[in-house]
C-alpha cells in the first residue's frame, strides 16, 4: 500500500511538472527541438518504451469560399525513438482518400534530429525524390517515407497540409501503440455550422472553446497517455483507445437551415424509409416452397422458429462481412443463396414473420466492433443486424451467419451488449417514437459450461490408464464445435498437449448434430504418473481447458470480458496399485470471490486403494472490471495452483 | 434455359480441349481414390505460355476445381499480382454448384484490387475475389489471361497442393527456337512431348490422376515436396536489362550490369571509412570495425520497386540516408571493404528454411535475399547486413547451411553457407533459490546466452517490462512469479548476460501435508510436444542445433532436508542428448540439479521422428519429477 501511494504522490508532482513547462504555450514550431529531449534515453512515461510520441498536433480548419467547401489540416508529429524496435516508427504512410481528388496532401516537410559525440545537434531532411505515393485501392492512397539517418536516440519529426473537399472531421485518436507526451486536435468552422463532439477517454482531457462571431474552435487535448497494450479477454482495443468523435449537426445561416440533429428516433425513421433497410423488411420473399414444406408439420413457435432459422444457415452462404444496410436487397440474396450480415438476417426475419412468428430486427455491436453507448445516437456504432424473436414470455436472439450458436442460446458475440430492437408490428405503418426499444442481451444461465469426467488406474510400474468423457454444454458446445470444424484431424491430439508422453486413443464425439444436447467426447488415455523417491504423482487437471493461467500481467487497463458465465466441473475416480497408499491428499476447500462472482469448491475424497474428486468453478459475472484486476488476478492464481495441486501416492 | 447454356458450353470445352472429360463440373463424377485426403480435386487445368521474345510472356490458365469442404475454401478465392511489368488482360470465374449446375460468375470488372506486398514501397496490384458458398462441394472455374512485359525468370509451375488430387493438368510451353529454354521436373517422372515447328518449339507436361498428399506439420514450406516444374531461359530482358539467366555464372554476370556504377563510394565518404579502421592490424579486424558501423547506424527498410526489386540503392544514397533494403545495405557494405582493399561478394540467398528449393544442377532464381562473402587470408567470413544484433560472421538460422550464389566478376558462383554448430547457439543459466520455512522464496538466475537465443533475448529486450515478463513465462516456462524483474547487459558481449530476479511465495508446486513437491529447475529446457503421428514422409524441422545447460541451486530453510530427489537421467537420440544430474550438499543445505540438452541437427529424417519424439517427451517427464523436502523433525 505504501508503494502504491509513493507511485502516487510522485505521479503527481510529475504531472504538474510538466503542466508548469507546457502551461505558456503547447503549441511547438516545426524544428523546435527540446535539447533534453534529444539526449534523453527513456521516456518518462514508461521507461521501457521503444519510442514515444513527443507531440502531436491536428488543426481541422473549416472554410466555405462562395458555396465552395474546404478543409484544411495541419498536421505536425514529432517522435523520439529510444531503442532499435522504435526504428520501425521511422516508416510513415499518410493515408489520404485520393479518389475524384477528394484529399490531398500538400507542403510534407520530414527530418531527423540526432545528436554528435559533441552534443550537437545534426539535421537530416528527407528529400522529395524520397516520398513515394502510393495507390492502396480505388478509393485510398497513401503517401510513403522513411527518415534517414535515424538510430536508437533518435528525434523525428513530419508535418504537412491535408486539403479535403468532403465534409467530415476525422475521429482523432491521442492513444497509439507507444506512448504519447502531448496529443491535441483543433477543429474551427464558420459560426453557421453546428459540430458536436464524444470524447471516448478516461483519461483526463482538456477541452477548450472559443468563439467570435465568425468562428467557432474547439481544442482537445490529453497528455502523457500510456501506449495501448493487447490484454486478454479484452472486448476490442477500440473500447478503451483513447479518442473524440466529431458530429456535423446542421448549417444555420440566415438563408438556410440545414438540421443534421439525430435522436435515436430520428435516426430510426430514416433507416426505416431507407431501401436498403426498413424497406426490405416487408418483402416478399419468393420461391419458399422447400422451406414451406417443413414448416407444415410443424406446430409450436419455437419449432418453427428453430426450424426457419436453420433453414437460413445452412442454406445461405455468408460472405463474411458485417453490415447493417441489404444493399443488394433480401430477395435478390434469397435467390443468390448468399449474402452480408444483413441481407442474410433480414431475409430471416421476413420468414419468421411470414410464418407468424413475432420477429423484428435487432441492431447490434458485436464485441470485436465495441460497446453501444445510448446516449450518443449514431447508427455507426451497429456493425450488424440480427433477428430478435418473442415467443410467449422469452425472446430469442438468432444470427443466421453463425453455424454453430443453436437458436436458444444467444449468439455469444453479442452476449452482454445493448442491442436496439425495431419493435413495430406493421413494417409497412409510419415509424414512430414509440416503436423502438433497447434490450439488454444478457442471460445469466446461459453460460459455458464443461464437465470433464475421468476414471483411470495406476498400475504398479507407474502407468496411468483410463477413460476420460468431457460433455460441453451451451457455449462450451458451440467453442468446441468451433474449433473441431477448424480442424477435425488435428482435434483430439490437443488434448495430449497438457502432459509430456500423454497418448490418447478411440476419440468419440456425439450429438455433433443435435443442438439441443451437450457435445459428449469420450477418449481413452495413457500417460507415466510422475515419480520421484518412493512417491508418484499425479494431476487430476486434465482436459479441463483450465490449464494455463491468462492472466499473468501485474497491471491491467481494460475491463476482463468474458462475455458469458461460465461452469467448469472435474470430477472422476482413480485408483492406486496395491501396495500403495496415499500420502495427506489436498484439501476439501471452498474459495470465494469478496463479491461472490467466483466461487470454487472442492472435495477430494479417498476411500481403500480409490481416490474421487469433485472440483467446480463457476463464475457468475461476465464482465470484471479493470479496478478489481488485483482481487481477479490474484483468485486466479490461487485457483490454478489449487486446481494443478496434486495427488500423491508412496509405497507402503 | 440455363440448362441448355451449359449444354453448350460443355460441347464447345469438349471440341476445344479433347483430354477434357465431358463431366468436369459434376462433382459425381470424382472416382474414390481421388477423393481420399482430398479438400479439393483439380479436375482440369490447362496452362498456356507463350514466350514472344526475351521480355514477352503472354499466359493463358483455365482451371476448374471442385471443392470438397471447407478446409478446401481457400480456392473459392481468385487472387492475382500484377505490376508494371505484369498486367491481367481477362477473367472469368464460374462457381457451379454440386451437380456442375452454373451458379455464378464473374468478369475483371467485379474483382477487387490492393495494393501488394508487406514492405515499405513495393511495386505492384493485387486482383481479388472471394466467392463463397454455404454447402460443399462445389466447383470454380478460373480463366484468365495476363502478359508480362519484361521477364527474369519464366514463371515455375505446379501440379498440386497439399491435399489435393488432380484429375487432368498439362502445360504448355511454347518458344521460339531462338531462345533455349530449359526445365527440370521435381517429383515428377511424366516425360514432356516435343513438337518443333518452324521457328518455335513447344513442349507440353501432363499429369493425370494424381492421388491428394498431405502437408505434414513441420515439414517446410510444401512447394518442394509437391510436383512441380522450373524453367530457365538463356535470353530474358526486364527494364532493358537483357541476360542470360540459364546456368548460375551468366545469372551472376546480369547482376553485375545492373549493379555496375551503383558499388562506389564517393572519395571522401571512403575517407571516412578509412579513419574508422586506422589502427586496425588485419583485414578481418577491419571487417569487423566496419560490420559494427553498420549495425549501429544503418537500418533495414523495404523498398522495391520495378528492377529496384533486383537493383540495390546506391552505396553514396545508403552512405547519406542511413537506411536500405538487403541489396542496398550488402552493396553498400562491399562498397566500404573495398575503401579499405577488402575484396567481397554480394551473394543472393533463399531465407526461411525453404533453402531447399536451390538445385545446384538447375540455374533457377529462387533467392530472395542477400548477404554478403568476405574471403579472407584464413577462413571465409559470411555477413547479415540487415541484421542490428548478428555476431560478425554468424548467419543464423535464416541463411545458413545452404547455397548461396555468389555474385564475383566472372559470374555467379554456388557456395554452401556455413551451419552453425550447437554450441554456436547456446543457453547457460545459473538460478539460486533462497527458500524460507513458509515455502516462499527469492530467486537470482544468471542467463548467459549466444548465437540465436541470443539473438531472441536482445529482441525481448527492446520490449516493455509486461512483456519480459511474459516472455519468461511462456519461453522459459517459469511458473508465474509474484515479483519479477529482468535486467539486460550489453549485447557486444558473445555470451549475452541477463539477470532474472524473482520472487514467488511459494515455490512448492503443491504439498502433501508438510512435505513440499518442488520442481527440479526453474528455466525448462524443452516444452515443443511431438505430435505422434502413425508415419510420417516429410522431414520435420526444429528451429536450430543448440545447447542448453541449466543449474539450479535449492538452498533449504533451516530445518528442512530433501526426503527424495530424482535420479539422475541420461537421454539421447541420434541428433540429442540430455542429461541431467541431482546432488544434496549436507554442509550448505544445498540441493544442486544440473541438465543440460543438446540437439547437434535441426532437421528431423522421417525415419528419425518417432524416436526424436519419444526423447523430447522424456526430457519434458524428467523435468516434471520433484524434489521432495520435509521439515527435519
Amino acid at each position: 500500500m505504501k508503494k502504491i501511494l509513493r507511485k502516487f504522490y510522485s505521479l503527481s508532482v510529475f504531472v504538474l511538472l510538466t503542466i508548469a513547462c507546457y502551461a505558456q504555450n503547447d503549441k511547438q514550431q516545426f524544428g523546435q527541438i527540446d535539447r533534453e529531449d534529444l539526449v534523453r534515453k527513456a521516456s518518462l512515461i514508461d521507461k521501457n518504451a521503444e519510442a514515444e510520441v513527443l507531440y502531436e498536433n491536428y488543426d481541422v480548419s473549416l472554410a466555405l469560399f462562395a458555396g465552395h467547401l474546404q478543409i484544411d489540416i495541419k498536421a505536425h508529429t514529432r517522435i523520439k525513438v529510444y531503442n532499435e524496435k522504435g526504428l520501425d516508427q521511422a516508416n510513415i504512410k499518410i493515408p489520404y482518400i485520393a479518389r475524384s481528388g477528394a484529399e490531398g496532401i500538400y507542403k510534407l516537410e520530414a527530418q531527423t534530429y540526432n545528436a554528435d559525440a559533441s552534443g550537437k545537434m545534426l539535421v537530416s531532411k528527407v528529400d522529395k525524390k524520397s516520398i513515394y505515393n502510393k495507390r492502396i485501392n480505388n478509393r485510398l492512397s497513401n503517401q510513403i517515407f522513411t527518415f534517414p539517418e535515424v538510430k536508437a536516440g533518435s528525434i523525428i519529426e513530419y508535418s504537412y497540409t491535408l486539403k479535403r473537399s468532403i465534409l467530415y472531421f476525422d475521429d482523432w485518436t491521442f492513444q497509439r501503440s507507444i506512448p504519447v507526451r502531448y496529443s491535441n486536435c483543433t477543429i474551427e468552422y464558420p459560426s453557421e455550422f453546428s459540430w458536436s463532439h464524444v470524447a471516448r477517454t478516461t483519461l483526463p482531457i482538456e477541452i477548450k472553446e472559443t468563439k467570435s462571431s465568425y468562428n467557432v474552435s474547439k481544442s482537445f487535448a490529453m497528455r502523457n497517455i500510456p501506449a495501448l497494450k493487447d490484454e486478454p479477454f479484452i472486448s476490442c482495443n477500440q473500447d478503451y483507445l483513447q479518442q473524440v468523435e466529431f458530429r456535423l449537426n446542421g448549417y444555420y445561416s440566415p438563408q438556410l437551415t440545414i438540421n443534421l440533429s439525430h435522436t435515436w428516433p430520428e435516426i430510426l425513421k430514416g433507416m426505416m424509409e431507407d431501401e436498403d433497410f426498413g424497406l426490405q423488411l416487408s418483402k416478399k420473399i419468393p420461391n419458399t416452397t422447400e422451406l414451406d414444406q417443413r414448416l407444415k408439420s410443424l406446430t409450436s413457435q419455437s419449432s418453427k422458429m428453430t426450424a426457419i432459422h436453420n433453414y437460413v444457415r445452412n442454406t445461405m452462404a455468408w460472405d463474411d462481412s458485417y453490415s447493417i444496410w441489404a444493399l443488394d436487397g433480401v430477395k435478390h440474396c434469397w435467390t443468390d443463396k448468399k449474402g452480408n450480415s444483413a441481407e442474410i438476417n433480414l431475409v430471416l426475419v421476413n420468414l419468421l414473420r411470414n410464418a407468424g412468428l413475432k420477429a423484428y430486427p435487432l441492431l447490434v455491436s458485436t464485441k470485436e466492433n465495441g460497446r453501444v453507448n445510448t446516449l450518443y445516437p449514431s447508427i455507426q456504432q451497429f456493425n450488424t443486424v440480427m433477428a430478435v424473436v418473442s415467443i410467449d414470455s422469452s425472446m430469442y436472439v438468432l444470427d443466421a451467419t453463425d453455424k454453430e450458436t443453436p437458436s436458444h442460446l444467444i449468439p455469444r458475440n453479442v452476449m452482454y451488449s445493448e442491442g436496439l430492437m425495431i419493435s413495430m408490428e406493421d413494417f409497412g405503418k409510419i415509424f414512430t417514437p414509440k416503436d423502438f426499444s433497447w434490450m439488454t442481451i444478457w442471460n445469466p444461465s446461459q453460460k459455458f459450461d464443461r464437465i470433464t469426467n475421468m476414471t483411470a488406474e495406476i498400475d504398479v510400474a507407474g502407468k496411468i490408464k483410463g477413460q476420460a468423457y468431457i460433455m460441453n454444454s451451451q457455449y462450451a458446445r458451440v467453442a468446441s464445435l468451433q474449433s473441431f470444424k477448424r480442424d477435425n484431424e488435428k482435434y483430439a491430439e490437443k488434448f495430449t498437449e497438457v502432459h509430456a508422453g500423454l497418448k490418447l486413443s478411440d476419440f468419440k464425439q456425439k450429438n455433433e448434430d443435435r443442438d439441443s444436447l451437450p457435445l459428449e467426447q469420450q477418449f481413452g488415455f495413457e500417460l507415466p504418473a510422475d515419480e520421484s523417491g518412493e512417491y508418484k504423482y499425479f494431476s487430476i487437471n486434465m482436459f479441463s481447458g483450465l490449464e494455463k493461467n491468462p492472466f499473468i500481467a501485474d497491471e491491467r487497463n481494460s475491463d476482463i470480458l468474458f462475455g458469458v458465465n461460465q461452469k467448469f466441473a472435474l470430477r472422476g475416480l482413480f485408483s492406486i496399485p496395491e501396495g500403495y497408499v496415499f500420502e495427506e491428499l489436498p484439501k476439501d476447500v471452498r474459495m470465494v470471490m469478496p463479491d461472490k462472482s467466483i466461487v470454487m469448491t472442492r472435495y477430494i475424497q479417498s476411500v481403500g486403494n480409490k481416490v474421487n474428486y469433485s472440483v467446480v468453478i463457476e463464475f457468475a459475472q461476465p464482465f470484471y472490471p479493470a479496478d478489481d484486476y488485483p482481487q481477479f488476478k490474484e483468485f486466479y492464481k490461487r485457483m490454478l495452483d489449487m486446481l494443478n495441486e496434486q495427488i500423491v501416492i508412496k509405497k507402503s | 434455359m440455363k440448362a441448355m447454356y451449359i449444354f453448350f458450353l460443355l460441347i464447345f470445352n469438349v471440341t476445344a480441349f479433347c483430354q477434357e472429360p465431358v463431366d468436369v463440373y459434376n462433382a459425381a463424377s470424382i472416382k474414390q481414390d481421388l477423393l481420399k485426403d482430398a479438400h479439393t480435386v483439380k479436375r482440369f487445368e490447362k496452362v498456356e505460355m507463350d514466350i514472344n521474345g526475351p521480355d514477352r510472356i503472354g499466359m493463358h490458365s483455365r482451371e476448374v476445381v471442385t471443392i470438397m469442404n471447407e478446409k478446401g475454401s481457400n480456392e473459392l478465392v481468385f487472387y492475382i499480382y500484377t505490376s508494371r511489368s505484369l498486367s491481367l488482360d481477362d477473367v472469368d470465374i464460374r462457381l457451379y454448384n454440386k451437380s456442375g449446375l452454373l451458379i455464378e460468375k464473374y468478369k475483371k470488372k467485379d474483382l477487387s484490387s490492393q495494393a501488394a506486398g508487406s514492405g515499405l514501397v513495393e511495386d505492384g496490384t493485387i486482383y481479388f475475389i472471394k466467392l463463397s458458398t454455404a454447402s460443399y462441394p462445389v466447383t470454380i472455374e478460373k480463366d484468365y489471361t495476363v502478359h508480362f512485359r519484361g521477364v527474369i525468370q519464366i514463371p515455375s509451375f505446379y501440379f498440386s497442393q497439399p491435399n489435393q488430387s488432380v484429375e487432368y493438368s498439362t502445360l504448355l510451353l511454347k518458344y521460339p527456337s531462338s531462345i533455349k529454354v530449359n526445365y527440370k521436373a521435381f517429383h515428377f517422372t511424366e516425360k514432356p512431348v516435343k513438337q518443333i515447328n518452324n521457328a518455335n518449339e513447344v513442349v507440353q507436361f501432363t499429369a493425370t490422376s494424381l492421388i491428394a498428399k498431405k502437408y505434414e506439420e513441420n515439414s517446410g514450406p510444401w512447394n518442394h515436396e509437391f510436383p512441380h516444374i522450373l524453367f530457365n531461359a538463356d535470353k530474358i530482358n526486364f527494364d532493358g536489362y537483357a541476360g542470360n539467366l540459364s546456368t548460375w555464372k551468366d545469372m551472376g554476370l546480369w547482376y553485375n550490369s545492373l549493379v555496375k556504377n551503383t558499388n562506389k563510394l564517393s572519395d571522401n565518404y571512403q575517407d571516412e571509412i578509412r579513419k574508422m579502421v586506422i589502427g586496425a592490424t588485419s583485414d578481418k579486424e577491419k571487417a569487423k570495425i566496419i560490420y559494427q558501423y553498420l549495425q549501429q547506424n544503418f537500418r533495414y527498410v523495404s523498398i522495391q520497386l520495378g528492377i529496384g526489386g533486383f537493383k540495390p540503392f546506391p552505396a553514396n544514397f545508403v552512405h547519406e540516408k542511413k537506411y536500405g533494403d538487403c541489396k542496398g545495405l550488402s552493396n553498400y557494405m562491399e562498397a566500404c571493404l573495398a575503401a579499405v582493399n577488402i575484396r567481397s561478394y554480394s551473394a543472393w540467398i533463399k531465407s526461411g528454411i525453404d533453402d531447399l528449393l536451390i538445385d545446384p544442377d538447375f540455374a533457377h532464381d529462387g533467392f530472395d535475399h542477400q548477404i554478403l562473402m568476405v574471403p579472407l587470408e584464413k577462413d571465409t567470413v559470411w555477413l547479415e547486413c540487415t541484421s542490428n544484433y548478428n555476431e560478425f560472421g554468424h548467419l543464423g538460422s535464416f541463411t545458413e547451411n545452404r547455397y548461396a550464389l555468389v555474385l564475383t566478376e566472372t559470374g555467379g558462383r554456388l557456395i554452401k553457407t556455413p551451419a552453425s554448430r550447437y554450441e554456436d547457439n547456446s543457453l547457460t543459466t545459473y538460478t539460486d533459490v533462497k527458500i524460507t520455512t513458509e515455502g516462499s522464496a527469492e530467486l537470482k538466475s544468471r542467463v548467459l546466452a549466444r548465437g540465436e537465443l541470443k539473438y531472441l533475448l536482445v529482441n525481448v529486450s527492446r520490449e516493455t517490462a509486461e512483456i519480459h515478463k511474459e516472455y519468461a513465462v511462456n519461453y522459459f516456462g517459469i511458473s508465474n512469479p509474484d515479483k519479477f524483474n529482468m535486467s539486460f547487459g550489453s549485447k557486444e558481449n558473445v555470451e549475452y548476460p541477463v539477470l532474472i530476479q524473482m520472487e514467488v511465495d511459494k515455490i512448492y508446486d503443491f504439498k502433501a501435508g508438510s512435505k513440499m513437491f518442488i520442481k527440479p529447475r526453474i528455466f525448462k529446457l524443452w516444452k515443443q510436444k511431438l505430435n505422434s503421428v502413425e508415419t510420417r514422409t516429410q522431414n520435420f524441422y526444429l528451429s536450430y542445433p543448440m545447447t542448453k545447460t541449466d543449474t539450479t541451486a535449492y538452498h533449504l530453510p533451516e530445518g528442512y532436508i530433501p526426503e527424495s530427489i530424482p535420479k539422475d537421467r541420461q537421454l539421447s537420440y541420434a541428433q540429442g542428448s540430455y542429461r541431467s544430474t541431482y546432488w544434496y550438499d549436507d554442509k550448505s543445505r544445498t540441493i544442486y540439479t544440473a541438465a543440460s540438452l543438446t540437439l547437434t541437427n535441426f532437421t528431423v529424417d522421417p525415419s528419425q521422428y518417432n524416436e526424436a519424439r519419444i526423447f523430447f517427451d522424456q526430457v519434458m517427464e524428467d523435468g516434471n519429477q520433484k524434489i521432495i523436502c520435509k521439515s527435519a523433525d
